[in-house]
């Protein structure tokens, strides 16, 4: 009887203003003391929701791409080809040159960043944003400011914040985001590319003098801290002058389209 | 006070489905506002008031996870959560499908004008937001709000009955 009146006192304290409130504050507290496991707990259900929205995008991406290739697009396909073949001539001569001046050096090879797989838990393509969520955090060895890449080198962008389960990454064409990247023309410029709204990236400042084309290859400078040079950035889409120096700007479109994968690599360096 | 936790708790898987799901498809639907369509139909459709807190939690976990402008989901939601609540409360009391999808697009753009109003005040920190495409996300948020809304009618019974079932529809609100 005691008990049963115990119970009903607990419940009335409860259902009070005061009582919600305290157990609104605890619920708050014990969320911020284990974010961590709540976030693992979270991932569960993210991950697989974040791979069939994938997979969704990537079948209507397949068929996007097959419905909208023109005459023209066909034959650049097929220019692309020759000149991929000419680029495997091109390694291979490279290979026997490199073999040779590691054995005459005596050059040990060390690989300068250890890769960590993370799948993505969730994304914002909004506003300007960019960005995604993945499921390593410090705990996994993380570090703002490491890449986050896909595929064999292709840049998706660079870790912004981190906490010790997940992290937050800001893509190539989010509004804040900036790498140092170079473009590979005949002078080899250099500059910051930035983000621009509408899926595409911009790098500004370029003196008149460059001389940059359509098509020309960007990759990552190697100039950035924990960035390593030659991570494939994107191909220039378009150039034109800034209306307000004497400058010139280049349109770049990445290379890949984020919203097809639901898994990342990050960089990490061998250090850490 | 458990009702409290469901509902939460409700809230919470619901901006996952959205942040995780919905933000991963292909082409426009990447814009759709979810978990604003669905907050708006229960509070007025179904008659829950309380599942108004779903937006501002919304707002905050999008904050939490730091995918929006620092404090700034949480701000709009809450915004947006106001309106939608007053709008439902002392404008648009009927429960007719015009009625709920002009309650939603008011409370949007309560919503969207807080947005705007903050990506004003972020170009002060050398960050242009393009205007242009800003407006075109607008009105793809507002064009997937209301079919989403529309698209939970034929859904209103089943609806209701889960709400009934897991004890959290009003007793006035189920004997229609």
């Amino acid at each position: 009887m005691r008990e049963v009146s115990f119970n009903m006192k607990r419940n009335r304290s409860l259902s009070t203003r005061p009582g919600r409130i305290v157990l609104i504050v605890t619920i708050l507290l014990i969320g911020i003391l284990f974010h961590g496991f709540f976030n693992r707990l979270l991932q569960v259900i993210q991950i697989p929701l974040v791979s069939s929205a994938t997979w969704i995008t990537q079948r209507v991406g397949l068929f996007q791409d097959a419905e909208h290739l023109t005459q023209e697009e066909v034959a650049r396909l097929k220019e692309l080809e020759i000149s991929y073949d000419l680029l495997v001539v091109q390694q291979d001569a490279m290979k026997s040159e490199y073999e040779q001046l590691k054995k005459t050096l005596g050059f040990v090879e060390k690989a300068s960043v250890r890769p960590l797989g993370a799948a993505i838990v969730g994304r914002t393509n909004q506003d300007g944003q960019s960005r995604l969520v993945i499921n390593r955090g410090a705990e996994d060895g993380i570090r703002v400011g490491a890449p986050v890449i896909v595929e064999q080198g292709l840049y998706v962008g660079k870790v912004r914040s981190v906490s010790q389960t997940q992290s937050i990454v800001s893509t190539l064409t989010d509004l804040d985001h900036a790498t140092a990247v170079s473009l590979l023309n005949e002078t080899r410029t250099i500059g910051l590319i930035k983000g621009l709204n509408g899926n595409l990236t911009v790098l500004d400042f370029i003196p008149l003098d460059e001389k940059i084309e359509v098509d020309n290859l960007v990759v990552t400078s190697g100039l950035e801290e924990f960035i390593p040079s030659g991570l494939l950035v994107g191909y220039v889409n378009t150039v034109r002058p800034d209306q307000n120096g004497p400058f010139q700007e280049a349109v770049v479109e990445p290379m890949i389209d984020i919203r097809r994968y639901s898994s990342v690599v990050v960089l990490l360096p061998l250090t850490l | 006070m458990n009702k409290l936790i469901i509902w939460t708790l409700i809230g919470v898987l619901f901006s996952l489905v959205e942040m995780s799901f919905i933000r991963s498809l292909p082409g426009i639907f990447v814009f759709t506002p979810f978990v604003f369509a669905l907050c708006v139909y229960v509070v007025q459709h179904q008659g829950v008031p309380a599942f108004i807190w779903w937006l501002p939690i919304h707002g905050l976990i999008l904050d939490v996870y730091a995918v929006g402008h620092p404090s700034i989901h949480t701000v709009s939601y809450l915004l947006g959560a106001a309106i939608v609540s007053l709008s439902a409360k002392h404008v648009f009391s009927n429960r007719s499908y015009y009625g709920v999808l002009t309650c939603a697009m008011i409370g949007f753009l309560g919503i969207l004008l807080s947005e705007a109003f903050f990506s004003f005040l972020k170009q002060f920190s050398h960050i242009q937001l393009e205007w242009v495409i800003f407006l075109q996300e607008s009105v793809y948020r507002l064009v997937l709000l209301l079919a989403v809304i529309t698209l939970f009618y034929p859904f209103a019974k089943r609806i209701r009955s889960v709400l009934s079932a897991s004890a959290l529809l009003p007793e006035i609100r189920k004997t229609y």
